[in-house]
């Protein structure tokens, strides 16, 4: 097949663009340019976006041998992935950049560029499988990003790691093929935020006042501390809060009307069910009463619930409650190793 | 794309194939005439030889003594030193500089820099075709204006500028004139003494000679000043041990194709032509530039409902070597500067294509172009962006 590989300069990226020409595919590789570091100092040397990741990414192409190409996606990548992020965070929400992106740009704008110029599917370095038809965790559980590819048109993807079951097996294919970045550690940063920096610093340069300090609040309404702006916070989140208690504190709510963050000792976490919006169903749109194991969040533990459709979602009940719900992020519906489908995160209760 | 299936080169104006007679003009140089031009030794007295030679070679070539050559690395260090150090030689007398927004990035960007440390820039108007109006550059000069830089010939939509007579208002008026003549030479007759001008820049890859070697030409009296210091090689204009083989190899390029001037052209005009009648009747379809003041080999046309990107990467599957015409760095696909210039409007300057024939060139380049390149656009028209 003629396949179109993204590659992000990473070993992972490399390795499935290698092993589709291993395969036999006639593959061509593309590295999309998403965003400009203003400012050398957080130019990060390993994120999906520099201009170190396209050198590397050329590289690792004449090493494998076929041709690169370059994309200019930083319009889409802002309109699509950076400003929600950046929209989501001054809302109070936590979101998840790495669906919209494998949604509407890697599997959506680079989808339709690649089927325009000729091409019959696109390749990418996920850990995750697919049959064209439905999704499924990839075979290493330990490195399954399956989580973050709910969203997507499953029928010109195309995972070649989903099926090798170590990270060394990958790690060791690099090698064999001499491909240069073979030890390189993964990022494991949203590729636009920038070596060293957090979300929040990109919603204060955008939004301002989107991100002012304010009081941090326990479960009844006494103020124990300062915040530096919500967009620093997550729910569950414990470190950082500065609050001295007998127990651990969590974040248990970003309330946005108030400027405040609400925490709670580990006890008044827990959420019993959850509402989602934007549903995405890989294949089948899932039925009331179907019952799923739940991920509300990337690398998160299934937990059992029963699925019931709304006008614009659904709504979860778990079995038990669940820690950390936040919403803005993803929750993903599994059944055992399939993708069912998922949604984003819009109330918890 | 597989190796092995043939490769239409169409983008003579990116670079040109090396010319086997120069790949063996330069090999001695990168062989046992090893030395240092500047070494009193018999090696090092052959690279001198061969570098004076060269210049010799390249004076004749472009109408010039051999002492006003400055060899350098490559045309864009020549832009450089031309609008830099005549800027800062002349600072004292005034900080205006002239130029149009078409200029070679060398120019564009070496002129907008000086902007920011103190200089001015006024910009020259070009009309639709690229062309500069010699009554612009009379309205627009100064008293402070000390220099004035033209293009001879676009890079990208190949329009061939009125340099000499901006030469002759400029120096009537005392102001330095320089022109960036790397798309220009071999192409059509140039000589700097006809052209009046006072710099010239020149680039031997664009001709058949190899890359990382220029030229510029700095007419006897001009004031520079260089800078890059050093071993005070080349008039301390451009300090640095010279490269014997690349300036070997570019002195043989230049003899090859000016000594070609009566006859290459005319076919790479037909064949040109050809391109270009073919593709202006496709429904869509205009031409980019001038209709008669262009580089004989250049074509550049916009394909309305594309992106010249796209048509690119298509092109490439087919082994079709060509250009959107914008130095397009690392896949960006803003539309062309110089287009936009010109008043092209952005619907149709993003589907810019730019076909530059050169000397290898055949009608069987030219018919696979016609074959591949209309399926191409249908399809991507197709597709709804
Ligand atoms: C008009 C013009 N000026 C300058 C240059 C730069 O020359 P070089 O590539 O030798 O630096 C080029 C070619 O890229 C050109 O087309």
């Amino acid at each position: 097949m003629k396949l179109l590989a993204a590659m992000s300069g990473g070993v992972d990226s490399s390795v499935a663009a290698a092993l589709a020409v291993r395969d036999g595919h006639e593959v061509v590789g593309a590295t999309l340019k998403q965003w400009s570091f203003e400012d050398d100092a957080v130019r990060v040397g390993k994120g999906c976006n520099t201009l170190d990741a396209v050198a590397d990414a050329r590289r690792a192409a004449d090493v494998i041998g076929i041709a690169h190409y370059t994309f200019d996606f930083r319009e889409i990548f802002e309109r699509d992935v950076v400003d929600p992020f950046v929209a989501d965070y001054a809302a109070g929400l936590t979101p998840n950049p790495c669906v919209r992106c494998n949604e509407l740009v890697r599997f959506g704008a680079l989808a339709r560029k690649a089927e325009m110029l000729g091409f019959e599917g696109i390749i990418t370095g996920h850990y995750a499988r697919t049959d064209g038809t439905r999704l499924y965790r990839a075979r290493n559980a330990d490195k399954d990003q399956s989580y973050v590819l709910y969203a997507i048109d499953v029928s010109k993807a195309h995972f070649p790691l989903g099926e090798i079951a170590s990270k060394d097996e990958v790690r060791g294919i690099a090698r064999e093929l001499d491909l240069l970045n073979a030890d390189r550690a993964d990022s494991l940063e949203v590729c636009f935020v920038g070596d060293g920096r957090r979300p929040g610093d990109v919603v204060a340069e955008r939004v301002p006042v989107a991100v002012r300090s304010g009081p941090i609040v326990d479960d009844s309404g006494n103020v124990v501390g300062e915040h530096r702006g919500l967009a620093y916070y997550t729910i569950g989140q414990r470190k950082g809060l500065g609050v001295a208690a007998p127990e651990p504190r969590y974040v248990a709510k970003l309330d946005v009307e108030r400027n405040a963050v609400v925490i709670a000792a580990a006890g008044g976490l827990g959420a019993t069910s959850l509402e989602a919006t934007r549903p995405r169903f890989v294949r089948d749109v899932a039925a009331d009463g179907e019952r799923f194991d739940a991920v509300v969040r990337y690398r998160g533990e299934p937990a059992p619930a029963t699925y019931e459709a709304t006008q614009d979602g659904f709504v979860l009940t778990f079995d038990r409650p669940v820690r950390a719900v936040a919403p803005g992020q993803a929750v993903v519906l599994y059944r055992g190793d399939e993708v069912v489908g998922g949604g984003t995160i819009s109330n918890s209760a | 794309m597989m190796v092995d299936e043939p490769v239409h080169y169409l983008d003579y104006a990116a670079t040109a194939p090396i010319l086997p007679d120069v790949r063996e003009a330069m090999l001695p140089y990168l062989a046992e005439r090893y030395g240092n031009p500047s070494s009193i030794y018999a090696t090092g007295r052959e690279a001198r030889k061969g570098v004076d030679e060269a210049r010799e070679k390249l004076a004749l070539a472009i109408g010039a003594s051999p002492e006003e050559i400055v060899f350098t690395g490559g045309g864009t260090e020549a832009g450089n030193i031309a609008v830099k150090g005549v800027a800062w030689a002349n600072a004292e007398r005034g900080k205006h500089i002239l130029l149009p927004k078409i200029e070679h990035h060398a120019v564009l960007d070496s002129a907008e820099w000086l902007a920011k440390i103190g200089f001015e820039i006024g910009f020259l108007k070009v009309d639709r075709g690229g062309l500069v109006s010699p009554d612009d550059v009379a309205a627009k000069l100064r008293d402070d204006t000390t220099l004035v830089c033209v293009m001879l010939a676009n890079n990208e939509i190949g329009t061939i500028e009125p340099v000499a007579e901006i030469a002759t208002i400029c120096r009537e008026r005392g102001v330095t004139t320089f022109t960036d003549a790397v798309q220009a030479l071999g192409k059509i007759h140039v000589d700097v003494k006809a052209l009046g001008v006072d710099l010239a820049a020149f680039s031997a890859h664009k001709i058949g000679g190899p890359k990382g070697t220029g030229a510029l030409y700095v007419r006897r009296g001009v004031r520079l000043v260089p800078h890059t210091h050093g071993g005070g090689q080349e008039r301390g204009r451009r300090s640095g041990t010279e490269n014997p083989a690349g300036v070997v190899g570019f002195a043989t390029a230049a003899e090859i194709v000016t000594g070609e001037l009566e006859t290459e052209p005319l076919r790479w005009t037909t064949l040109r032509d050809r391109l270009r009648d073919a593709l202006l009747r496709l429904p869509d379809v205009q031409l980019n530039g001038h209709p008669t003041d262009r580089l004989p080999h250049n074509l550049n046309i916009s394909v309305k409902g594309v992106v010249g990107e796209d048509v690119l990467l298509m092109l490439d599957a087919k082994g079709i070597c060509a250009s959107t015409g914008s130095a397009c760095q690392s896949g960006s696909v803003e539309p062309s500067y110089v287009l936009k210039a010109c008043g092209v409007e952005n619907k149709w300057a993003e589907g810019a294509l730019r076909l530059t024939v050169g000397r290898s060139t055949t009608d069987a380049d030219v018919d696979a172009v016609l074959t591949e390149l209309p399926p191409i656009i249908e399809r991507l028209r197709s597709y709804k962006r």
